[in-house]
């Protein structure tokens, strides 16, 4: 941990090397013959109020520790610290008091919603279960799809019968009903077209104004987390390797993997692409017109053998020899709002002492 | 297309059979229990449709009163198998870890056991009546609809709807009863029907073998039994039981099939088993 950590008063959401592996087993006796390292040792925290983003390629953990977050499923180590109280000793019957605090979006809003019920079943659901009476229910939920931008008559609509973007408000509905604190959206827009993104992405920053929520918004798509959070954290194979200010991200994002992903994101102007200045005919390939780009080659590595040392040393095009043999510690670079896990000088200066 | 229609065809054999056996005290035309030994084994005619058997009771009307029996062990055997069998799915996939292991593993060996020489050991050690052909039928029969269910739970309790009613902060019981009972009952819905069809074949089977209905009572399978001992001489007595067992099953299945392909697409290879054994069983007891 960081000075900076170290001094900090408690705070909102506080993810304390928090860790995930499932057994591998075989045979008919179910014996563990591997690990599979989902998370490993991940520590964040989020202040109160802010819409804190979450980056990574798929794979590298992210959806995990939005499940933990919601105690869908509990870490191998590590605890998460909730407005001062672990998760890990919240009682079955206050189960539903902690989910008045928390509440998720998940992905896929054509597997989100229950396609049995009701728009009104399912919205009012949550009132209900928290004691509303019918009439009550029915008016809390008329009024949260009104202020998800739903017109009335969706009511007693299914899901099947709404587009997407529709459903992602009904979605959106469910989980802001019970006013939580913390919203984990986990990539609520990757799903829908463009411009629907965008009325989703303003109607929750709208939302996040009026119920002063704090949002984890996890996504895979970087130009969203610029423009949409306030800070960002970059997340490798179930390790952080940078925590910086989501709106310099382009700019200032020190550590290779970081880059790598801004570089992966396609240029949309011709003229930018074909810089390299190609004489007329065909037009250039694919390969040619991303020379100027470092991108990574190869796959991530498999979580199931974790490379040593830094995670990403294997695809890393600026690795050194200390990195296969010593994990790096996210550390300040510049002021305290950036933070990096790597060894090497480009990003920044030498890490540790080691 | 044949293929579209053989559902209707299915639900209207059915229908009719139901009907048939429903208002078997005002349709049937004479008492099932009578017996007129002068006149046995007379071949049909305009007094008696379908002949008479050994005993000298009218076919016909044994067959509309067997239908009361059969229909009513295969309601009985299906809802009680179905009830049984569902909630054990449900809370093993749901709730996973050893105690589903250990269920599994019950189900297992039970389903290496030969279904109806299970039922004919318990019936035997019980005794033979039509109340101990439900129970063995039933103690057969969850198991299948036990695997249905819990494979459904395991693949439903994944999707996101299911996780979402999980923070929502309700109850385990209410996730299982609102979110994930509804979005698994198109295959059980499926083969609920197949099962019918596949009980009546068994209550019949375990008549014919004299571990159901007491002899003498008007059961399809007493009735093609009894008409073994003449299928030379009198081969009406065994041939409409037969003909009767044979419509109904087929026609089970014929809507089993329909209901699949409407309700439950995906699952072309599943259920239709016990259905196919079934018409096996049933022909050669009318030939």
């Amino acid at each position: 941990m960081s000075m900076s950590d170290a001094i900090d008063a408690p705070c909102f959401l506080d993810v304390r090397d928090v860790r995930k592996h499932y057994p591998v087993t075989s045979g008919v006796f179910h014996r563990e013959t591997g690990r599979c390292n989902v998370l490993n040792g991940v520590s964040l925290r989020i202040r109160e109020g802010e819409i804190f983003g979450l980056v990574g390629e798929s794979g590298c953990g992210k959806s995990t520790l939005a499940k933990i977050l919601v105690k869908l499923t509990p870490p191998s180590s590590g605890d998460v610290i909730f407005l001062g109280s672990p998760l890990s000793v919240i009682a079955r019957r206050d189960r539903r008091d902690f989910y008045g605090k928390v509440q998720m979006v998940f992905q896929d809003p054509y597997s989100s919603l229950n396609p049995r019920l009701t728009v009104g079943e399912i919205v009012g659901e949550m009132a209900r279960i928290r004691g509303a009476s019918r009439n009550d229910s029915v008016r809390e939920t008329h009024a949260m799809l009104r202020g998800v931008g739903l017109p009335g008559d969706v009511m007693g609509r299914r899901p099947h019968e709404l587009s997407g973007g529709q459903r992602q408000r009904v979605a959106i509905a469910r989980a802001l009903i019970v006013k939580p604190r913390l919203l984990i959206a986990d990539e609520p827009v990757s799903a829908l077209d463009l411009s629907t993104q965008a009325m989703i992405l303003e109607l929750l920053q709208d939302l996040k104004e009026k119920l002063n929520l704090t949002i984890l918004f996890i996504s895979h798509d970087l130009d969203v987390v610029a423009a949409f959070c306030d800070r960002a954290a970059v997340m490798h194979l179930g390790c952080i390797v940078e925590v910086m200010d989501a709106g310099r991200i382009f700019e200032s994002a020190l550590h290779p993997y970081s880059r790598a992903l801004l570089d992966s994101i396609p240029i949309m102007d011709p003229a930018l692409r074909q810089n390299d200045g190609t004489e007329g005919g065909p037009a250039p390939s694919e390969a040619r017109r991303r020379c100027k780009k470092r991108l990574i080659s190869g796959e991530p590595p498999s979580p199931l053998r974790l490379p040593s040392g830094c995670t990403f040393h294997p695809r890393c095009p600026l690795r050194m020899d200390v990195c296969a043999a010593e994990r790096p510690k996210l550390l300040a670079r510049g002021d305290d709002s950036h933070t990096v896990a790597c060894w090497h000088p480009d990003s920044g200066f030498t890490n540790g002492s080691g | 297309m044949l293929r579209d229609k053989l559902p209707w065809i299915g639900a209207g054999i059915i229908a009719f059979f139901i009907f048939c056996a429903a208002a078997a005290p005002w349709m049937a035309p004479c008492d099932p229990y009578a017996i007129n030994l002068e006149e046995r084994l007379a071949p049909p005619s305009a007094a008696h449709l379908l002949g008479l058997d050994a005993n000298g009771g009218d076919v016909l009307s044994r067959l509309l009163y067997g239908g009361r029996i059969s229909f009513t062990v295969a309601v009985l055997v299906v809802f009680l198998s179905g009830g049984l069998g569902v909630g054990v799915g449900l809370l093993s996939g749901y709730y996973g870890g050893v105690p589903d292991a250990i269920l599994m593993r019950v189900v297992d060996v039970l389903l290496a056991f030969p279904g109806l020489l299970l039922a004919i050991a318990l019936v035997a050690v019980l005794g033979p009546s039509v109340a101990n052909v439900v129970l063995a039928l039933t103690v057969m029969g969850w198991i299948s609809f036990a695997r249905l269910a819990r494979g459904q739970t395991l693949s439903i309790k994944q999707r996101e709807y299911v996780l979402a009613a999980k923070i929502s902060g309700q109850s385990d019981l209410r996730v299982m009863r609102v979110h994930i009972l509804p979005n698994i009952m198109s295959p059980i819905i499926v083969q609920g029907v197949f099962s019918v069809a596949g009980v009546i074949v068994s209550e019949a089977s375990l008549g014919f073998l004299g571990l159901g209905a007491p002899p003498g009572s008007p059961s399809w399978g007493v009735m093609l039994s009894e008409g073994k001992q003449v299928l030379l001489e009198a081969p009406h007595v065994s041939f409409f039981p037969g003909l009767t067992i044979m419509l109904v099953v087929l026609a089970f299945n014929f809507l089993g099939d329909g209901l699949r392909d409407r309700l439950d697409p995906g699952a072309r290879s599943r259920g239709r088993v016990q259905g196919e054994d079934a018409e096996i069983e049933a022909e050669p007891s009318h030939g």
